[in-house]
């Protein structure tokens, strides 16, 4: 039984125009079942690429990428489209919540669509939103949006929480909280979580460090005891 | 700071470039704004322009002189002596019936065109202009006119005859020639329209103008004057200017015109009387010839008769004769065979007897010829024991003879010398003594010579002699004796020879007989055959002579019976052609009285000459005219206001989002130091530049395409030249000012706000526009039940609200515009059906000659009535006249029943809201509906009726009835007498006829009945014909449909493009969050949905307005357009609005497909 997740010598080419840019140069990696798994790297190293193409937002051009047994570089878009819908829960930097929407609103536009839904209360209660439910984006603060936003993510029961810096427009603390928030949901459901971002002070606490640059894995590194948010420093 | 500016006009040109999709929105909605607008606005000033430079270029006439008696010299000088004419045209004009060889019964107007047609020639009026082939140039030549009347009937290179409707007529008074070829087809000035006026002939209506060679006109005086005035040239005929002059100069030739009356009336008054004695004393000579003709004729007549009469008798008597000769010559032949057959049986009968003797002889003949030769060898025998003696002795017997003579003989002569002695005598002499052979010996003396004793006998002396003799005798004597003896001697031979022979000799000839006699029965026999033969011969050529001659004879009397029979026929062809001649010249007779009392009649009716002086509006076509550019222009004014509504939200929204997009970039440049003025300028710039181009460009199309196709369209109801569409400069840059300020305006607050904040401000993201609770969810029994995306909707919807406003009055417009193309489409087309199935709702329409005798008239009715399928018949008398009141003059057909009581079940005359009956009376008429809006006349108001021969009389109104097509007067037969003081004849029949009936074979059947059945019309086919005149304004009808499919395409378009590009962030996540492709699209698509139907629902009802407005404006005076909007009109007007709104959420599902979920990562900008 392979791992939960594997890349294996993934690669993707973008042209633009005359040049052609390698964005992922024979990426491989894996990620077990219940994992914390944190992709780093600065700017420009490929961890975007290797997120969207393990959310199913974009496809490979060669290798392999199994989710859960399934070789998602081999599916239709509408095949993607389903996997987004049903085995993907997307945190986002900037929340991508609906303005329109309020709290509730927000995480039921996720459950509309997915199979055996959390109840969208319950979610936001568990995010700790129990009592602003009600409210619009536009009334909360960056933080409270970015937990509508995980609690959006969680109401659909995902195989697999994928997380694009979600502390990237947070300050330090809400930050905190929020990959504390991450992180126990990690721990209660045993949820695989992926985390990307350049900020390497938040690896002390994963499970696993993936270290990409100029578009490669360059290290691997598993960490049997990750720390506690609460006592990272950065 | 220059550079500054230069910089700033590149980012304005490469954000153009960049927002191209959005600079194209506000300049397409600007371009169709202004070319809608500016586009229908010209549309009248155009038609105008093009009809007025029509008049001007085929030197329309400004007035029309026309009198009852004609012009002669001095009514054209008296004319031409009125100030102020520039251009002056007499001509010649006549009505008949254009006879080719598709069609007898198109009505034409014959008009003469003048000698001179240079095209310099300023009294060279009313030019035709030439379509095809030429004007005629020579006698016998014509131009015509191809109309919907006459279309397919004549053509270029036919021969038409033209005819005088009546029968005393045959237009020699009018023309000289009639028959014409057809040299071009033309167009003229003085038809606007297609109204050609009305004639006395036929039904009434003229069809179509004709125009031949002066000099082919037999008029002595001219029938027509037209001027132009010198006043009127460079007035537009459309200027008040232009009525004003008019009205003046009518005045003055008005006075001309009474003044000629008089002088005229004179003239003609003395002529007609010159006229009608001459007549009369034609008539008189024309009697007495007509006796004396008669009187020959009759003669003629009778010697025939006695010619024949004895012809007759002459035959019956050849006739006696020939049977009987032939009876003789056939007993005669009879008679004849008898005898043959007689004859034959005697020939038989002697040829068997003959064959009889016949084997007779041929049995005896042997026998006999055996005896006759018996008796030949024994004649033989004795002639051969006997024969020489006998011979001997006869010898001696001569020769004694001889010597007897001798000594006789010389007797008297002395001394014969013995050579001069004949031979015969000198041998007897020599020979003398044989005899003394004779002699038994011794009986003389030896030497006794015989011979030498006649020797000397001869040569003795007669003395001599004596004794010699005496001496011979004594010798001669013994030789007798001997002789005797041995005769004696002789004498049983010689007797048995005799008888020998003599039985030979019998026998012989006995044979010979016989068989002559044999040979001659042959003969006989033969010779009776052939008589026989030949009797049979010419018995059978008698018999066929007899033959021939009795054909011969029959063949002879036969010719002589059909001479005899020809002659009789003749005779009496000759005695019917005389009572036919009688008749008939007793009726010319008659017919001259007749019309010798009717010239003094109409003499002593002699009025005074009438003179008319017409300007165009005579024909109503020409005022028409001016009032449908006059609508044109109403309708272009509404429509256009949705456009620019439009065109302002449009530029609004864009801007805004525009200004929108580019915070940061203001932020940015406000930092950098450009001053709000400068970075408005770039917005200004951006919006004015499209709307500047789009005006130019919309109205560069507009100018030319509305006007040409309102032109065109209007062209099927009016005879134009090619639509002139200059460019109206006013106007255009009117439209273009609007439409930059206006959108410069909407800019302006667009982006006053934005510009106003704080760099720093600007250049963080804009805070979201926080969601909002709308109404609907304080009503929880509504909202819970609503569906989750649903409530996203409404909520959108109210956020934003601006958008949702211009979709819903674009479409809103769109919906409307298209319904009141449909509306106005089907009050066009429904006409026909509407007027014939609620109204006229007879089936066949009979139109009879207009000199119809009443009693024939009512014989075709009784024959049709008898038809198969024929259910009822009404007689109509139906004539052109026109209505008038102080509101107006209309020209209406009259219609008088001629059993007002059955008239319901042929016109259903019926108040149209509440249905309710109306009934003729004998007190009042019943108008249509929309005569009476035209003449502002109701129930109880008088209006006054004018018919062509000017005497106007009053009727009382009692009733409104609904009706669509022309205008119709109804009254009954009892008003109408009382108020024209004249019979109506009734020339029409109504005919209802079964439903389940072959209608062309009816069709077939009455138009066979009579030659005074002008025509047949069947409803069924004229009810699509009001739709086919009316197309016109179908045309208009699509123009608004395609311009409202456009405008709701643009604002859609515009709207779904701002939506998606505004919330791409939000899609993008939507997308990452697992929609499928069908509900991102319905996500943001039912937005636009919702808008469009409440939009639809906004633009059904204000549609209804509209074209209530429009179907007011639009319609025309001989047509009620039908009042409601019948469902299918809403249905499609709804169906395109929906179609419409598909298209662009189909287009929006394809643009959303291609939106790249990485957006959703981007930072807010």
């Amino acid at each position: 039984m392979s791992s939960f997740v594997t890349f294996e010598n993934v690669y993707k080419r973008y042209r633009m125009g005359e040049v052609t840019i390698t964005a992922s140069d024979g990426v491989s990696f894996e990620i077990e079942q219940g994992e914390f798994a944190v992709v780093v790297g600065s700017s420009g190293a490929g961890k975007t690429t290797v997120l969207n193409m393990l959310g199913g937002m974009d496809t490979c051009d060669e290798g392999k990428i199994l989710v859960d047994g399934q070789d998602i570089a081999k599916y239709t878009p509408k095949q993607l489209t389903a996997y987004r819908r049903y085995d993907i829960g997307f945190v986002f930097q900037f929340y991508n919540l609906v303005p329109n929407l309020t709290a509730r609103e927000n995480v039921e536009l996720a459950t509309q669509v997915s199979k055996n839904p959390l109840d969208a209360a319950q979610v936001l209660m568990d995010v700790g939103l129990g009592d602003r439910m009600g409210n619009f984006p536009g009334q909360l603060s960056g933080g409270e949006q970015q937990r509508v936003s995980i609690a959006r993510a969680l109401a659909k029961r995902p195989k697999l929480l994928l997380c694009d810096e979600p502390t990237g427009a947070l300050d330090d603390n809400t930050g905190k909280t929020i990959l504390k928030l991450l992180q126990d949901t990690c721990r209660r459901n045993n949820m695989t979580v992926v985390l990307i971002t350049h900020n390497s002070a938040i690896t002390p606490m994963a499970d696993r460090v993936i270290r990409m640059k100029n578009s490669k894995v360059s290290n691997i590194l598993l960490n049997d005891r990750p720390m506690p948010v609460e006592d990272i420093e950065w | 700071m220059k550079k500054h500016r230069s910089a700033l006009v590149a980012e304005t040109l490469r954000s153009i470039w960049h927002t191209r999709t959005r600079f194209m929105s506000i300049f397409i909605i600007v371009a169709l704004g202004c070319g809608f607008f500016a586009g229908l606005k010209a549309s009248c000033p155009d038609m105008l322009l093009t009809a007025d430079q029509y008049f001007t270029d085929t030197h329309l006439m400004d007035l029309h002189l026309m009198s009852t008696f004609g012009f002669n010299e001095e009514d054209l000088e008296a004319v031409k002596g009125v100030d102020g004419i520039e251009g002056f045209q007499p001509g010649y004009s006549v009505d008949a019936f254009l006879h080719s060889e598709e069609s007898t019964d198109t009505i034409v107007k014959v008009y003469s065109l003048p000698e001179n047609t240079d095209e310099n020639n300023v009294d060279y009026l009313n030019r035709p202009l030439v379509l095809e082939g030429r004007l005629p140039e020579k006698s016998g030549e014509c131009v015509v006119e191809q109309n919907f009347d006459t279309v397919g009937e004549i053509k270029l290179g036919d021969t038409v005859r033209l005819v005088s409707g009546s029968e005393e007529d045959d237009l020699s008074d009018s023309l000289h020639k009639t028959e014409f070829t057809i040299v071009g087809i033309v167009r003229s000035p003085l038809y606007l329209g297609f109204n050609r006026g009305y004639s006395n002939l036929g039904d009434g209506e003229v069809d179509a103008f004709l125009m031949i060679r002066e000099e082919d006109f037999a008029y002595e005086v001219y029938t027509d004057v037209y001027l132009t005035l010198t006043e009127t040239q460079g007035l537009s005929a459309f200027e008040d200017a232009y009525a004003d002059t008019v009205e003046r100069k009518t005045d003055d030739f008005e006075q001309v015109a009474a003044e000629r009356g008089e002088a005229r009336y004179q003239e003609i008054y003395e002529e007609a009387q010159g006229e009608i004695d001459d007549a009369k004393a034609e008539l008189a000579d024309g009697e007495k010839e007509r006796d004396e003709k008669l009187a020959e004729a009759q003669q003629e007549i009778d010697d025939a008769e006695a010619e024949l009469a004895k012809g007759r008798a002459d035959y019956e008597q050849a006739l006696a004769e020939f049977n009987q000769q032939t009876r003789d010559a056939e007993n005669d032949l009879v008679e004849g065979e008898k005898q043959l057959a007689d004859g034959e049986n005697q020939y038989e009968e002697g040829l068997a007897a003959y064959e009889q003797g016949r084997q007779e002889y041929e049995e005896n003949l042997p026998a006999a010829q055996a005896q006759i030769e018996e008796y030949k060898k024994q004649l033989e025998e004795l002639q051969t024991q006997a024969g020489p003696a006998i011979e001997q002795l006869d010898s001696a017997k001569a020769l004694y003879s001889g010597v007897q003579a001798v000594v006789d003989g010389y007797a008297g002569q002395d001394a014969v010398s013995l050579d001069a002695l004949p031979e015969e005598t000198r041998q007897t002499v020599s020979q003398a003594d044989s005899l003394l052979a004779v002699l038994p010996e011794g009986t003389l003396p030896e030497g006794t010579s015989l011979t030498g004793l006649l020797q000397q006998y001869l040569a003795a002396s007669q003395s001599e002699k004596e004794q010699i003799a005496g001496e011979i005798t004594a010798v001669t004597g013994a030789v007798s004796a001997a002789l005797d003896a041995q005769d004696e001697a002789l004498s049983e031979a010689r007797s048995g020879i005799e008888q020998l022979t003599a039985g030979i000799a019998q026998g012989e000839q006995e044979l010979a007989d016989a068989k002559q006699r044999l040979d001659e029965t042959e003969a006989q026999l033969a010779e009776t055959r052939r008589t026989l033969d030949e009797t049979d011969q010419t018995l059978s050529d008698g018999w066929r002579e007899l033959s021939r001659q009795k054909q011969e004879g029959q063949q002879q009397l036969d010719e002589a019976l059909a001479e005899l029979t020809e002659g009789e026929q003749e005779l009496a062809d000759g005695k019917a052609e005389l009572a036919e001649e009688t008749e008939s010249s007793a009726k010319e007779l008659e017919d001259a009285r007749a019309e010798i009392a009717k010239a003094e009649r109409d003499l002593a009716d002699l009025k005074e000459p009438t003179w008319y002086v017409w300007d165009r509006n005579n024909n109503p076509d020409y005022s028409s005219y001016e009032e449908d550019a006059q609508k044109v222009d109403a309708v272009s004014t509404v429509f256009p206001v949705f456009f620019i509504l439009v065109a302002a939200l449009v530029c609004l929204t864009s801007m805004t989002r525009m200004v929108e997009e580019q915070r940061g970039q203001i932020g940015t440049m406000k930092a950098l130091g450009y001053g709000r003025g400068a970075i408005m300028t770039k917005y200004l710039a951006y919006a004015m530049t499209a709307s500047l181009l789009g005006s130019v460009i919309g109205l560069a199309i507009g100018f030319k395409l509305f006007p040409l196709v309102i032109i065109n369209a209007y062209k099927m109801m009016y005879q134009l030249p090619d639509p002139m569409t200059p460019v109206h400069w006013g106007l255009g840059i009117g439209c273009a000012a609007v439409a930059v300020v206006s959108m410069g305006l909407t800019t302006f607050f667009a982006c006053y706000k934005q510009t106003a904040e704080m760099p720093a401000q600007l250049m963080r993201p804009k805070t979201p526009k926080a969601g909002k609770r709308v109404l609907l969810e304080r009503i929880p029994f509504i909202w819970k039940r609503l569906s989750f995306s649903h409530k996203v909707t409404v909520r959108n919807l109210f956020r934003y609200k601006r958008r949702a406003m211009m979709t819903i009055i674009g479409v809103a417009g769109c919906t409307a515009l298209m319904l009141t193309g449909f509306g106005l489409r089907y009050a066009i087309v429904s006409i026909g059906d509407k007027q014939y199935t609620n109204v006229f709702v007879y089936d066949t329409m009979v139109t009879l000659d207009d000199g119809v005798s009443s009693q024939e008239a009512e014989e075709i009715r009784e024959s049709v009535q008898g038809m198969d399928g024929v259910e009822a018949v009404l007689p109509l008398y139906s004539r052109s006249m026109d209505a008038q009141t102080s509101e107006g003059i209309q020209s209406v057909s009259l219609m008088v029943p001629k059993e007002p009581e059955n008239l319901r079940s042929f016109i259903d005359l019926h108040e149209r809201e509440s249905g309710e009956k109306l009934e003729l009376s004998d007190n009042g008429v019943i108008l249509n509906e929309k005569l009476g809006k035209l003449l502002d006349a109701g129930v109880g108001d008088t209006i006054i009726l004018v018919n062509p021969d000017g005497r106007p009389i009053e009727a009382t109104v009692e009733g409104i009835a609904e009706n669509y097509a022309l205008n119709y007067v109804y009254m009954t037969p009892a008003f109408y007498e009382n108020a024209f003081r004249a019979q109506p004849s009734y020339t029409t029949l109504l005919v209802e006829h079964a439903d389940d009936v072959d209608e062309s074979g009816l069709t077939e059947q009455i138009l066979n009945l009579s030659d005074s059945i002008l025509g047949v019309t069947n409803t069924s086919s004229v009810a699509g014909t009001f739709a086919n005149m009316l197309g016109s304004l179908n045309s208009i009808v699509w123009v608004i449909i395609i311009s409202a499919g456009l405008l709701a395409m643009v604002v859609l378009y515009n709207l779904a493009n701002i939506n998606m590009n505004e919330r791409i962030r939000e899609l993008a996540t939507i997308k990452v969050l697992g929609f499928f492709d069908r509900e991102v699209t319905s996500y943001i698509t039912r937005e636009i949905s919702i808008s469009s139907l409440i939009g639809m629902g906004a633009g059904l009802v204000l549609g209804v307005l509209l074209e209530k407005f429009v179907v007011a404006t639009a319609e025309v005076d001989i047509v009620m357009f039908a009042p409601d909007i019948r469902w299918d009109c809403f249905v499609f007007a709804a169906l395109l609005t929906l179609l419409f709104t598909l298209a662009i959420n189909l287009l929006l599902h394809f643009q959303l497909r291609k939106i790249d979920m990485v957006e959703s990562l981007k930072s807010i900008e």
